[in-house]
């Protein structure tokens, strides 16, 4: 019981697929389309915004999404984390939320006289951490550390996350008194920032849907963990050649001449595993530039900072400067 | 002395000198010295070139030193100026040249008529005129290329040596000297302007060496007039000899084989038979005359002093006459109206005489009893300026030879004699040779004994003007058939040469060295020949039909007292007294306004020729001067034939129209393609068309695809600079109506180029035919 991990990994082989069986091309973009359409029944017209975030997934990266409250992105994340077997926690980010909230504690037992290690909300495949913004950093950097070094500690000793482990983070962006905006650092460490925005046409549809049970509720696991795990092992092998490669560096040298501060090497290797999950979703095992085109708003617009740009979207036409001027190889 | 020291000097001087400027200036020089070779060309004719020479020079100094104080407008200004100033000094030191140059209207005419194939040579005193003319061209145009400013500047010198085009005087050679120096003008002076590397001068090196291969392959257009280089020594016999001829309006080219025209072209009325003269030549090129000044309204010719009045009636008997035969000094001359006189006093209808019409001459003629062995040699400065220039190429041997033949004449007269028998006894009479390659009075001197009139005139003239004697050469017509008392029946093979000398207080007396032994049968014969095939107007109703070609000798001594005058009177007055004895056809004398094809044809007639030695002994003993003359001649001859003559073979080139057009063609082929985006477009033609040979089918797919980009960017628009490949097709797939297999080429296209994977043999070679397709549906050279 200490470690769920154990169990959710045989539920995962339980699930039909082996583990160090090998995905095939078709398998990934297979599995692609069974997840985003089984979160297409919770989240209505926003195909683009699912696709990124499991491009996300598949690219081991974590999601910060970010808008106004009520357009659905704790669903999102929610629908996601349902859509497999793993496990999945969520923690709502107060002012008051401690560290140890997050990652969890040594409780001292009587009954051995040991301290024991309590794991926290963080030890799960999908953690999702909403409203992010309004803990204080102290607080954020616990998970922060999560996401990035795929471990936590504490009190001295290590602890390795899951496998898979995905942070789901939301912000709002109009709330502007008591919140604590993210460090430059840490927004860093999400592969993508994606703002869902309003629905357009689709609202009547919503609202029929969501007459009797909401969709939330009935939402099962499409595939296993186990083969959210093979898939992401394929897209790591998904080819880059060089050109592709110089391609992103270019991009990326782009917003370093053009902005006070680019994209950070980080983030060009973001763009990349972006771009390799994006290429499997599609069925290739090679990525092609129009992967890095069509990633490089999701993947680069949050890391980039212009002098002055305070909604963002000076940011986001940089971006789509670097893409559309930049010679492709 | 290490490679790198020597690699780091190279480099400072390159940047100290630009290689494209120096390869500018080079082209400029050459293009610059074809104009002021024609400049020199004619100043040596008259004289020297030294004050051409230091004007010249003196005038690229000028440009030079302004390039860095003046703006181009006021070097234009400068230039301008310059030439007026020029010519208003040219014109102030030339006898009538002033009041025409006070006549825009006469200046603008004379030029365009100099562009219309007259040399530059038939200008009056045309060494000063070049000393004022030639500085401006050189002035301006290194001027302009000092400022960098290389397409105007070859602009100006172009325009120079097209002037010199027109005029015929700037040859085959000059021409594509001149050519290929503008062309590497402005070639180099661009590349210079655009700071091209060195390397870049393949481009002009191709370009050169296709005008070059051109020229010498392509032939379209009618060869030229007075090029000094004969491109036919041989090949003008017969009427094409004429029509050679015949172009040159003032000039006496001497050329080839003639052929004999028997046709009648005029009943001259006279109280004796002689010469009859058409007109007279001023200025010896080493190969022909020139008349230089301008034809003007007859007015009458100024007459000579002591002057005995002669009149003869002329009766034509061919349309489209124009020569008038005249004795000089025409006074008067009534029946014909819209009379032009030359320069030299010859006269010639306006407009072309038909048959029937008839006019009658007075002329005033030196006095036949004068005696010219007094006549002295105070002769006025502008008859002597003008008529004992001689060209600067003229060999001194044919001084030195003059020299020795007239060492014993006491007199300008007595020189004429020997010079005049002279040659007589040492040539034969000889239709068929061709022209010397040299000067023609040094090559018949010196390399051959035989000729016909023109040669003999020509090498008259030229002997007494080493002797500062004024002489000029006559053309005319000789006597002709005595057909009746007075009067004469003259053939266009009539047509003769003879040579006018100036005698101080007389005026111009004939001289006639043309030989007579045997020559006169190939008249008869001619004639015999016409008659008996029954050739048109050889005859008039006067003319016998047989060869009855003894009248002269009836005649002759029934005319008037005249050469009876002369004949014992203590002096000749040339022809004046010879009557008709010197009758020489002369295919090469081109007597101004004859349009017959045949015209300038004639033959010596048998009898005049008789008649001449039998009029001779009055003068100085022909005899003794002959003896003296062939003594002399043998050994002079001996010491000096070989080493000075000029034998060397005249280049063949396409006459001098055929580079200019092509030249032309080719320059106007240069601009474009450096102004035009040529290159690109034949760079991008190829790169369509051509797929070439890959390694491997991920190359070959990748090669197709920039063929396939190639195609459809001329044919719907480019690929934006950021936009993939899919994303152009899927733009163009959605605004056009683009080849369906677009999606599967671009399919292969990124596994080739972005997969590990290689596309497999058949779809490459699928997507190599999608893009030959697409290549050949592309226009040729794009929009």
């Amino acid at each position: 019981m200490t470690d769920p991990n154990s169990s959710i990994r045989q539920d995962g082989a339980s699930a039909g697929t082996n583990a160090d069986t090998e995905l095939s091309t078709d398998d990934v973009a297979d599995l692609a389309d069974r997840v985003i359409e089984n979160i297409e029944t919770v989240i209505m017209g926003k195909r683009r915004a699912i696709e990124d975030t499991f491009t996300a997934v598949l690219g081991r990266g974590h999601v910060l999404l970010e808008d106004v409250p009520g357009t659905g992105k704790t669903m999102l994340a929610r629908s996601l984390a349902h859509s497999f077997d793993g496990t999945f926690k969520r923690v709502q980010f107060t002012p008051d939320l401690l560290p140890s909230d997050i990652t969890g504690m040594n409780v001292y037992n009587q009954a051995n006289r040991e301290f024991e290690f309590q794991a926290g909300p963080v030890f799960a495949n999908v953690v999702l951490g909403d409203e992010i913004n309004r803990a204080p950093p102290k607080t954020q950097s616990a998970l922060l550390e999560a996401m990035e070094e795929q471990q936590v500690t504490v009190d001295g000793t290590t602890y390795p996350m899951d496998d898979p482990f995905i942070v789901i983070a939301t912000q709002n962006s109009v709330e502007p008194s008591r919140t604590y905006e993210l460090p430059i650092a840490q927004v860093d460490r999400f592969m993508k920032k994606i703002e869902l925005g309003y629905p357009d046409d689709e609202e009547p549809d919503i609202l029929a849907r969501v007459v009797g049970e909401h969709p939330i509720e009935t939402i099962g696991p499409v595939a296993s963990i186990d083969e959210l795990r093979a898939a992401r092992s394929f897209v790591a092998n998904v080819t880059v050649k060089e050109p592709v490669r110089e391609y992103a560096a270019a991009i990326a040298k782009f917003t370093r001449q053009n902005a006070r501060l680019g994209v950070s090497p980080r983030g060009t290797i973001a763009l990349m595993r972006a771009a390799q999950a994006r290429a499997a979703i599609n069925g290739r095992d090679y990525v092609i530039p129009d992967d890095l085109q069509y990633e490089a708003a999701t993947v680069l617009s949050h890391r980039v900072y212009l002098e002055s740009d305070p909604d963002g979207s000076g940011s986001k036409s940089l971006v789509e400067n670097a893409v559309s001027s930049v010679a492709i190889p | 002395m290490s490679v790198q020291e020597s690699s780091v000097g190279w480099e400072s001087v390159e940047t100290l000198v630009d290689p494209m400027r120096i390869g500018a200036f080079v082209s400029l020089l050459g293009l610059t010295l074809a104009y002021l070779q024609v400049f020199r060309t004619a100043t040596a004719t008259v004289g020297t070139t030294d004050r051409l020479l230091v004007v010249v020079v003196l005038a690229g100094v000028l440009a030079v030193l302004l390039a860095g104080l003046t703006d181009v407008r006021t070097a234009g200004i400068i230039a301008a100026v310059g030439f007026t100033v020029g010519m208003g000094y040219y014109a102030m030191n030339v006898a009538g040249a002033w009041a025409l140059l006070m006549s825009a209207e006469g200046l603008l005419r004379n030029t365009l008529a100099l562009m219309t194939g007259y040399s530059i040579l038939t200008i009056v005193a045309v060494d000063l005129w070049a000393i004022s003319v030639a500085p401006w061209p050189v002035f301006l145009s290194w001027y302009l290329a000092v400022r960098a400013r290389y397409a105007a500047s070859a602009g100006v010198g172009l325009a120079a040596l097209l002037f010199f085009v027109l005029t015929g005087d700037a040859g085959t050679m000059l021409t594509l000297l001149g050519v290929l120096g503008a062309a590497g003008t402005v070639g180099f002076g661009e590349l210079a302007r655009q700071g091209a590397s060195i390397g870049e001068i393949d481009l002009l090196a191709i370009l050169f060496a296709l005008m070059l291969i051109t020229s010498l392959s392509v032939s379209v257009i009618p060869g030229g007039g007075a090029a000094p280089i004969n491109p036919h020594p041989e090949g003008l016999a017969g009427v094409s000899t004429e029509d050679a001829l015949l172009r040159g309006d003032g000039q006496v080219r001497v050329t080839g084989q003639p052929s004999l025209d028997p046709t009648v072209r005029f009943t001259i009325e006279a109280e004796e038979g002689e010469n009859w003269r058409v007109d007279a030549y001023d200025r010896y090129t080493g190969d022909g005359w020139i008349q230089s000044g301008e034809d003007s309204d007859f007015t009458g010719a100024e007459e000579p002093p002591n002057a005995v009045y002669e009149q003869i009636g002329v009766n034509v008997e061919f349309d489209g006459v124009q020569a008038m035969p005249a004795h000089w000094a025409a006074t008067d001359v009534s029946g014909v109206a819209g009379i032009d006189q030359s320069p030299a006093d010859g006269l010639s209808a306006a407009a072309p005489l038909a048959e029937g019409d008839a006019y009658i001459v007075e002329s005033a003629r030196p006095d036949p009893s004068t005696n010219l062995s007094a006549a002295g040699t105070e002769y006025p400065s502008h008859i002597e300026e003008r008529y004992t220039q001689l060209p600067e190429t003229t060999p001194e041997r044919v001084t030195a030879l003059t020299d020795q033949i007239v060492e014993p004449a006491e007199s300008p007269y007595e020189a004429a004699q020997r010079i005049e028998h002279y040659i007589m006894e040492t040539n034969e009479y000889n239709l068929s040779v061709d022209p010397p390659s040299g000067d023609i009075a040094d090559a018949q001197l010196f390399e051959r004994d035989a000729g016909y009139c023109t040669y003999f005139a020509t090498t008259m003239a030229v002997m007494l003007r080493t002797q500062d004697i004024p002489a000029r050469m006559v053309t005319g017509y000789s006597t002709g058939e005595a057909v009746d008392e007075n009067s004469y029946v003259v053939r266009g093979m009539n047509a003769h040469a003879w040579v006018e000398v100036y005698f101080p207080e007389v005026g111009w007396v004939s001289f006639d060295p043309t030989p007579s032994d045997a020559y006169n049968e190939a008249r008869q014969e001619r004639l015999s020949e016409a008659r008996s095939a029954g050739a048109e107007r050889v005859d008039t109703d006067a003319t016998d039909t047989d060869d009855d070609m003894d009248l002269d000798a009836d005649d002759l001594p029934d005319i008037d007292d005249a050469p009876d005058n002369a004949t014992e009177g203590p002096v000749q007055p040339g022809s004046a007294d010879r009557g008709d004895e010197f009758v020489c056809d002369d295919p090469t004398v081109y007597t101004r306004g004859i349009l017959g094809e045949d015209e300038v044809l004639g033959l010596c007639d048998e009898e005049q020729i008789e008649q001449m030695h039998g009029i001779n002994p009055g003068g100085p003993a022909p005899g003794d001067a002959r003896d003296q003359a062939d003594f002399t001649f043998e050994g002079i001859d001996a010491a000096n034939v070989s080493d000075d003559t000029d034998t060397e073979d005249e280049p063949t080139l396409p006459p001098v129209e055929h580079l200019a057009l092509l030249f032309a063609l080719i320059i106007g082929g240069v601009a474009s393609i450096r102004h035009g985006d040529l290159p690109r477009r034949v760079r991008r033609t190829a790169n369509l068309r051509w797929q070439g040979r890959q390694k491997t089918t991920d190359d070959a797919v990748i090669r197709a695809w920039d063929r396939i980009e190639g195609a459809l960017e001329e044919e719907f628009e480019a690929r934006r600079p950021g936009e993939s490949v899919r994303g152009y097709v899927d733009r163009l797939s959605t605004s056009h109506a683009i080849d369906d297999r677009m999606d599967m080429v671009v399919d292969a296209y990124e596994i080739a180029r972005y997969a590990d994977e290689s596309v497999p043999e058949w779809e490459a070679a699928t997507i190599v035919t999608i893009a030959d397709e697409h290549a050949g549906r592309a226009l040729p050279f794009g929009r």
